[in-house]
């Protein structure tokens, strides 16, 4: 099977075992990692599922730019996130995220700046599909339906 | 001058194309000229004018950047990744 690289956006199931042991180091103590997940209300409505899209070429390498800058401001081995496009049901996991480290303080804050900066600062586009019939509605980033 | 534009996401839905070309007037046009020209083409979108981002050749580009003949433009939405 084809490894997949430390910085990815996949159509398939994201595998958080896997990303782990991608940033695994004899030397890193410490493996943090996050999953986003897909929730089943948003704002009160029933969501049935969601999808993702992305400017390919400029997200990966915004996200590969983020891991860069978290390896700069902290004392980590590595970093890696995968991020899922196309349908995602609810529960599936939508971003996954790992960092090593030697120690786990530094691991724990560039996993949550990689997180928080992401949605931020890379062109992925999130549509949310409801189960009340409703019209599907593009998110923001401050995971409100963009106003028009 | 001629630019390609690419619409992602909501800008796909709501132009309803995935690309266009737009002529811009003048011998060095900005991207400010650009979304000047997109949102008299498409005034109900106007409230994304401060939120909306460019990229040119998969890098961003700001309101204030030079374009090119040819160039191929991806116009963003807010993002909503995580």
């Amino acid at each position: 099977m084809q490894s997949i690289p430390l910085v990815a956006l996949l159509r398939k199931p994201l595998d958080l075992s896997s990303l782990a042991a991608l940033v695994e180091r004899p030397s890193a103590g410490a493996v943090v990692t996050f999953v986003g997940t897909t929730r089943n209300r948003h704002e009160g409505r029933p969501v049935r599922y969601l999808e993702y899209e992305a400017q390919e070429a400029l997200a990966r390498k915004e996200l590969e730019r983020l891991c860069a800058e978290a390896r700069e401001k902290w004392e980590i081995a590595e970093a890696g996130v995968w991020h899922r496009l196309g349908k995602v049901e609810i529960g599936e996991t939508s971003v996954a995220i790992a960092v090593s480290a030697a120690h786990r303080a530094p691991a724990f804050d560039a996993c949550r700046f990689l997180i928080d900066t992401l949605k931020r600062t890379v062109p992925v586009f999130k549509k949310e599909y409801f189960a009340d019939g409703g019209d599907a509605v593009w998110v923001g980033p401050d995971g409100k339906p963009v106003a028009l | 001058m001629i630019v390609f534009v690419h619409y992602h996401a909501l800008l796909r839905d709501k132009t309803g194309r995935t690309n266009e070309s737009f002529d811009l007037p003048g011998s060095q046009p900005t991207l400010r000229d650009l979304l000047n020209a997109f949102f008299a083409r498409y005034p109900g979108l106007r409230k994304l004018e401060t939120s909306i981002r460019a990229a040119v050749h998969d890098e961003f580009v700001e309101s204030g950047d030079a374009l090119n003949e040819g160039d191929r433009v991806d116009l963003l939405p807010p993002f909503g990744g995580g």
